[in-house]
């Protein structure tokens, strides 16, 4: 070994060991003809992009290797050059005109899953990386929205379904980055702000029908998927209409990704929806929602319904961990046994107690729901829009109002009202209490304590104030919760007292 | 007025350029990363990035096949930044080709590993010599227009480089 390389001593290049041992290097694995062609389809989209099919005037001044440096240059060159120059443009864009783009053409028409498909997505990409303006921006998310929306109903014309669910995910996702570029927009320029805001709304009611309409056509678990974008949807035009939105407080009777029902209203959960903290069935939360134009709710915030500060309701506030589990349980047996039995509730009672007294209170909360089936309790704040002999409209919301709702204060349109209404099994809304916002009445206050001390005085609260249905709820609640449930009781529909005497 | 001073680039030509150079650009980044996928991203990334460039006025003026190899090196500088070298010395009683228990391929497979790794330890304008001369094929006239240099400059270069490997690569043993 010494002696060869003292032979090469001076001259490494020859040394044929290492000739040979660079040469190991030579041999490269044959490419994967896939990935050569997906990748040149890609590279040719993007020179359709990048250097320009001509079709927008910005980008005529970019088909060029590079910009001249030195004027001197230009001036020297120009009289003999304008006239070629010239007609080398126009044979350019000829040629442009002609045969570029018919890659990304093609692909245009791909659907999710389709081997040209990432061309498409790659020709929108460069496309969203050339704007810079968030006018442009919106108009483009918006475009795309209605892509991916064609998309959609062709995969379900080809009965495509597994690719149903991204490609809704991906509307929803085009029609909140509409969203956030509009807010962008609007610090600048309001005014354009607004009129394409207009213009989101239109073309969104007619997306929520395109996809409402295709949904009969789906098998349940993709139906979800579009559902769920169609919420996105909705909610998406209200992003500034504060008329619409609601506020109410209650407790999480069930979780899925897509929504929560939360006072047994079903509110959608979307991506944009900040939810602050971690929650699990039994908690109770506040709730910010916007109001779709079916009614629907879809979350803007959730966040931990916060303690008022009553001293009386310590031991509850620290029971709260146990609480979640319990009344998961518990929601469980009551929908496996039987709602009217009130025996049932006891006995769920009875077990939890064992642990903790705060449970049983989440127990008879659910019971109470339970019992009132269809009359699930519901409270928000909101604007009154409209006044009617038997019906109001509070923030998109119409309520019914008869002769046993209790109206506090002199309501008018525009105030601002908490309603506490009840959901009647034929889907509306019997109002029991509408109040102005400010200056309520005691009561009204004494409720607004309990339902933000804690879980358990919630649940009770809600009981009371319903009126009447609760004589259950408080068989067994009053086992345990002492005061804490007697300072909500009096709430309108009043009532707990004799039950918490037990 | 740009018309006069600037050449316009039709799309036949950025074709042409990618059909000419995407595979020696897929090789060269191969023989560094040692990875298919890696190389496949890396010949990608490049094209695009010259297209960036071409758009916005500061692509290459004359010798784009350089301004490629450069970027695809760039590319594979970054990787190694973010993804520890592979290591140098597997195993010392291989190189000379002395196999023992195991078989020849899995031999030889470790020393090509073990030349990567030491190609990768020179510096960017060796490993482009390096690259270029002995599994390219270049004539010394081309590697120098690809690093900018004279053809002097570069044949030293290479004979540093070529040093430094052996240094690496069949010292080692004798210590």
């Amino acid at each position: 070994m010494n002696e060869i390389n003292d032979k090469n001593q001076n001259n490494p290049e020859k040394d044929p060991r290492l000739l040979k041992l660079i040469g190991l290097l030579r041999p490269t694995p044959p490419r994967d003809p896939q990935t050569v062609k997906q990748n040149r389809a890609r590279y040719m989209a993007q020179v359709d992009v990048l250097i320009g099919t001509g079709e927008d005037p910005s980008q005529k001044k970019k088909v060029y290797w590079f910009q001249p440096k030195e004027k001197t240059n230009m001036n020297r060159l120009k009289p003999r050059f304008a006239l070629t120059a010239l007609f080398v443009m126009a044979t350019l864009l000829v040629f442009l005109f002609g045969s570029a783009g018919l890659t990304v053409y093609a692909a245009q028409s791909s659907l999710p899953g389709d081997a040209l498909y990432p061309v498409k997505t790659t020709f929108e990409q460069t496309r969203l990386s050339l704007t810079s303006d968030a006018d442009q921006e919106a108009q483009l998310h918006l475009s795309l929205a209605q892509q991916r929306l064609d998309e959609i109903q062709g995969l379900i014309k080809e009965g495509r379904f597994d690719q149903v669910g991204n490609t809704s995910a991906e509307f929803e996702r085009q029609i909140q980055q509409v969203v956030e570029a509009l807010k962008r927009l609007a610090e600048k320029d309001p005014a354009r702000a607004g009129e394409l805001t207009t213009q989101l709304m239109t073309e969104l009611s007619t997306y929520t029908k395109a996809l409402t309409g295709m949904l009969s056509s789906l098998p349940e678990d993709v139906k979800v998927e579009v559902e769920h974008a169609i919420a996105g949807s909705e909610s998406a035009g209200l992003w500034e209409d504060e008329a619409k939105q609601v506020e109410f407080t209650g407790e999480i009777s069930s979780m899925t990704a897509e929504s929560w029902t939360i006072s047994g209203r079903q509110v959608m959960i979307v991506s944009q929806t900040e939810i602050k903290g971690s929650f699990g069935m039994g908690d109770m939360v506040k709730v910010h929602a916007m109001v779709g134009p079916n009614g629907v709710l879809t979350a803007l915030e959730i966040d931990p319904s916060v303690p008022v500060g009553n001293s009386n309701d310590n031991q509850n506030v620290n029971a709260n961990s146990n609480e979640n589990e319990n009344a998961n349980t518990n929601v469980n047996e009551n929908i496996n046994e039987n709602v009217n039995e009130n025996e049932n509730s006891n006995d769920n009672g009875n077990a939890n107690l064992n642990e903790n007294e705060n449970e049983n209170e989440n127990a008879n909360a659910n019971e109470n729901e339970s019992e009132l089936t269809n009359q699930d309790k519901f409270e928000f704040k909101g604007t009154v829009q409209t006044i009617l002999p038997d019906m109001w409209v509070i923030s998109g919301i119409t309520v019914s109002v008869s002769s046993t709702t209790v109206l506090n204060g002199d309501i008018a349109v525009g105030d601002s009202v908490e309603v506490y209404t009840a959901n009647l099994s034929d889907g509306t809304m019997q109002a029991l209490v509408i109040k102005l916002e400010d200056g309520g009445s005691n009561n009204a206050n004494e409720n607004d304590h309990g339902s933000s001390i804690g879980n358990d005085n919630q649940s009770n609260d809600n009981g009371s104030e319903i009126g009447g249905t609760d004589g259950n709820s408080n068989d067994s609640g009053g086992e345990h919760d002492g005061g804490s449930s007697n300072d909500n009781s009096g709430g309108p529909g009043g009532g707990n007292e004799n039950d918490h005497d037990d | 007025m740009i018309f006069t001073a600037v050449r316009p680039i039709s799309q036949q030509v950025l074709a042409d350029l990618y059909e000419e150079h995407s595979p020696g650009l897929f090789r060269y980044a191969y023989r560094l990363l040692g990875d298919q996928d890696l190389a496949e991203e890396c010949v990608s990334e490049t094209f695009s990035r010259f297209l960036h460039a071409v758009r916005d006025g500061r692509g290459p003026k004359d010798n784009s096949r350089a301004y490629l190899y450069r970027t695809v090196h760039n590319w594979v500088i970054d990787h190694y930044r973010r993804e520890p070298l592979p290591p140098l010395s597997l195993d010392d009683d291989l190189h000379t080709g002395e196999q023992e228990n195991v078989s020849q391929s899995v031999a030889k497979g470790m020393l090509r590993e073990k030349v990567r790794a030491a190609l990768l330890r020179l510096s960017a304008e060796q490993q482009q010599v390096i690259q270029l001369r002995f599994l390219e094929d270049w004539s010394h006239e081309e590697v120098a227009a690809q690093l900018g240099k004279s053809i002097e400059a570069t044949r030293a270069l290479q004979h540093r480089a070529m040093e430094a490997l052996r240094r690496m690569l069949l010292e080692t043993e004798e210590e």
